[in-house]
């Protein structure tokens, strides 16, 4: 169906639907403006997806490898527990954080780091007015947003490691770094590579998160929302959805190719 | 004798909790803001 759709092209003059198939849909999709908002969307998704992975594996780690007992049960509570939380009133809660005078740059200025912060906003790709208007605040929440989604099966992964195999790794003269690369990561990385189709599948189809917080520029699923909803150009929001499904094919295939599967 | 090779490191731990503690700031907000009766919500720093 949505196939189909993203075959058929709207008459830009009576803006109806002509049901004949037609690639002139997808052309659109190459226009230099439309191009952007796909390059956009699929850049924060990678950002968004490497930053959740580093932050998540030093938890996942803990909470599968070191923590016992009560810690442990606190861990996968509290990870698991802002997800119980509406997502809409964690977006907003993130709006008031990082807005001109929020809590953030109070934060900053209470440190006395505003210089900082200031710094930060003015580098010119990713800076803005403020946090919530800039791709620096939407990245920070779409990290956020995520993170159990990696942290949860990389934890069940890491937990899949027998620790015999780290002993015999350190009997055998190996560093800690080796140990990590050669035996953990390999291991963990179906875990990984979970994950990762989370934050990043995530990333490519949200729309309220861009429109909440960050710089006016459109996402993918902005993109769609609108030109089905308010434009009526059904056509186009079917090509614009197929961008992502395309995208994970790619990804997965690239996962694949790397082993990431063959533990499954 | 517990020899987790990686996860002895004090580097990992606070990594740990930190992590967890930034997954509650908004919850933490939320309850905050619950309890205040500011009508200027973008303007930190008000009484409860």
């Amino acid at each position: 169906m949505l196939l189909t759709q993203s075959f058929y092209a709207i008459d830009e003059f009576t803006a109806t639907i002509v049901r004949e198939p037609t690639l002139k849909t997808y052309a659109q999709l190459f226009r230099p403006a439309n191009l952007d908002i796909v390059m956009r969307t699929t850049g924060m998704a990678v950002a968004v997806t490497v930053s959740s992975a580093l932050i998540a594996f030093p938890i996942a780690n803990y909470m599968a490898r070191h923590a016992t007992g009560r810690v442990r049960a606190f861990f996968y509570v509290g990870v698991m527990m802002p997800m119980w939380m509406s997502y809409l009133v964690k977006v907003y809660a993130w709006r008031l954080i990082l807005a001109k005078s929020g809590i953030a740059s109070w934060l900053f200025s209470t440190v006395g780091l505003s210089s900082l912060l200031d710094a930060a906003l003015a580098v010119p790709g990713i800076g803005g007015p403020s946090l919530s208007s800039s791709y620096l605040g939407m990245f920070i929440v779409f990290v956020y947003m995520w993170l159990p989604y990696m942290i949860l099966p990389l934890a069940a992964a890491l937990e899949r490691v027998p620790n015999s195999l780290v002993q015999a790794s350190a009997d055998l003269g190996a560093t800690r770094s080796q140990t990590f690369r050669n035996v953990i990561l390999p291991l963990a990385l179906p875990g990984l590579a979970a994950g990762s189709i989370f934050t990043f599948s995530l990333t490519l189809g949200d729309y309220i998160i861009p429109t909440v917080v960050g710089a006016p520029g459109y996402f993918i699923g902005q993109m769609v929302y609108q030109s089905q909803g308010v434009a009526g150009n059904i056509p186009l929001a079917a090509a614009f959805s197929v961008v992502p499904i395309v995208l994970i094919a790619i990804y997965l295939m690239l996962a694949r190719r790397m082993g990431a599967f063959d533990a499954l | 004798m517990r020899s987790d090779v990686l996860a002895s490191g004090r580097f990992s731990s606070i990594a740990a909790w930190s992590g967890l503690a930034f997954l509650h700031v908004p919850v933490l907000i939320t309850i905050l803001y619950a309890f205040t009766t500011e009508d200027r919500t973008y303007q930190f720093r008000h009484r409860g």
